[in-house]
């Protein structure tokens, strides 16, 4: 049994993340259907119902993680969107396909595959497991509401900086000629 | 127990702060590994040389008016060879607008090639309803351009001046001043730059 605020803050981490991974996929639909085409997963005529599809969905697991009743299922929904990302960057990668862009954090970053991008996803998928457990049934004060919106920003803001590190390691590389 | 609630709160705001520092700092560098990509130094470079007189060609704009390029004119040419299926000419059309705005004595042309929807689409974007933007492949075929973005900087009398594969606002700002460094093209200056100097590791 996990403490609410544990639960609450993985939630509103995963909330957030989803929804700006929705916004940019929403905001760009070319760019992100171009994406979708890239990983070679999807059939071709199933390209435009994907890139709709997927941040509809994306958006409607952030906005269950909001609310408690709808918030377990919502962090299975999740898990299982995490898993399947996880798998079509793991399939290219078997493949040898390093050079095409991950699409993750819309077209303004683009990062190559990378076997870094796994690790991210699973500690996405942490986030999600944390949702996802039973809580301890007792009512929140407000300081404890503090908590739980603090820690939920310090783990966006780390996530972003971890994800524009993951961005800046391939371009490292390249510079020194390692690559 | 006062004074433990503030503590918590302080170092919460003090972490969140603490961790915005680091995105911060993070996000810079991605910044100047955008900036100081190389501008494809060891591209082949074909067509005329920088100090030859340029190829003319004569090619018709999007209203159908002839354009002269590579004839001796009243002001220098700027010649931003670019497509619309190419995403790092979209990131540097503000840039080239803003050279075409900001220095009367240039006349920038944009030489596109591709899909003629797509054209409108960008030009849209971009707000170059009122520049010089040519569809036209040959224009490239006669510059031997193999690689975008390229841009090509044609001084009054017809003369070829600087030319290069340009990734970013630093790279088409250096076409101006390639003449200065004596280096035929900006590749060749990166080159010789990259020679000289040690590359930590």
């Amino acid at each position: 049994m996990l403490d609410p605020i544990v639960s609450l803050s993985a939630a509103l981490t995963l909330s957030v993340i989803f929804a700006s991974a929705a916004s940019h996929k929403l905001k760009h639909p070319a760019w992100f259907r171009r994406q979708i085409r890239e990983y070679e997963l999807v059939h071709k005529g199933l390209v435009a119902v994907a890139g709709m599809a997927l941040p509809v969905v994306e958006l409607v697991i952030a906005l269950g993680l909001l609310w408690r009743v709808s918030r377990p299922y919502a962090a299975v929904f999740g898990l299982v969107l995490i898993a399947l990302y996880a798998l079509a960057i793991g399939i290219n990668l078997l493949k040898g396909r390093k050079d095409i862009d991950c699409g993750c954090s819309g077209p303004a970053m683009r990062q190559p595959l990378q076997p870094g991008l796994l690790l991210r996803n699973l500690c996405l998928a942490v986030f999600a497991v944390g949702a996802l457990l039973p809580s301890i049934e007792r009512t929140l004060p407000v300081f404890d509401l503090f908590v739980a919106i603090a820690a939920a920003s310090v783990s966006v803001l780390l996530y972003i900086a971890a994800d524009f590190w993951l961005a800046n390691r391939p371009a490292l590389l390249k510079l020194l000629g390692e690559k | 127990m006062q004074a433990l609630i503030v503590s918590n709160v302080l170092l919460w705001v003090l972490l969140i702060v603490g961790s915005l520092v680091l995105l911060g700092l993070i996000r810079q560098i991605g910044v100047l590994h955008a900036r100081i990509a190389p501008a494809g130094a060891l591209m082949v470079d074909k067509g005329v040389e920088v100090g030859q007189p340029a190829p003319q060609i004569t090619a018709l704009d999007r209203s159908e008016q002839p354009v002269n390029i590579g004839y001796a004119k009243e002001k220098a040419t700027l010649l931003f060879f670019m497509s619309p299926s190419c995403p790092i000419c979209k990131t540097l059309l503000p840039a080239v607008k803003s050279i075409g705005k900001s220095s009367k004595d240039i006349d920038v042309i944009y030489v596109s090639d591709g899909d003629p929807q797509e054209h409108e689409k960008i030009i849209a974007q971009a707000g170059l309803e009122n520049a010089t933007y040519l569809i036209s492949p040959e224009v490239g075929m006669t510059y031997q351009i193999g690689k975008l973005p390229y841009a090509v900087l044609i001084d009054k009398n017809g003369t070829l001046k600087a030319k290069g594969l340009v990734n970013s606002r630093e790279h088409l700002d250096s076409l101006f001043e390639v003449e200065l460094l004596g280096s035929a093209t900006l590749q060749q200056y990166v080159k010789a730059q990259s020679s000289g100097v040690h590359t930590p590791s």
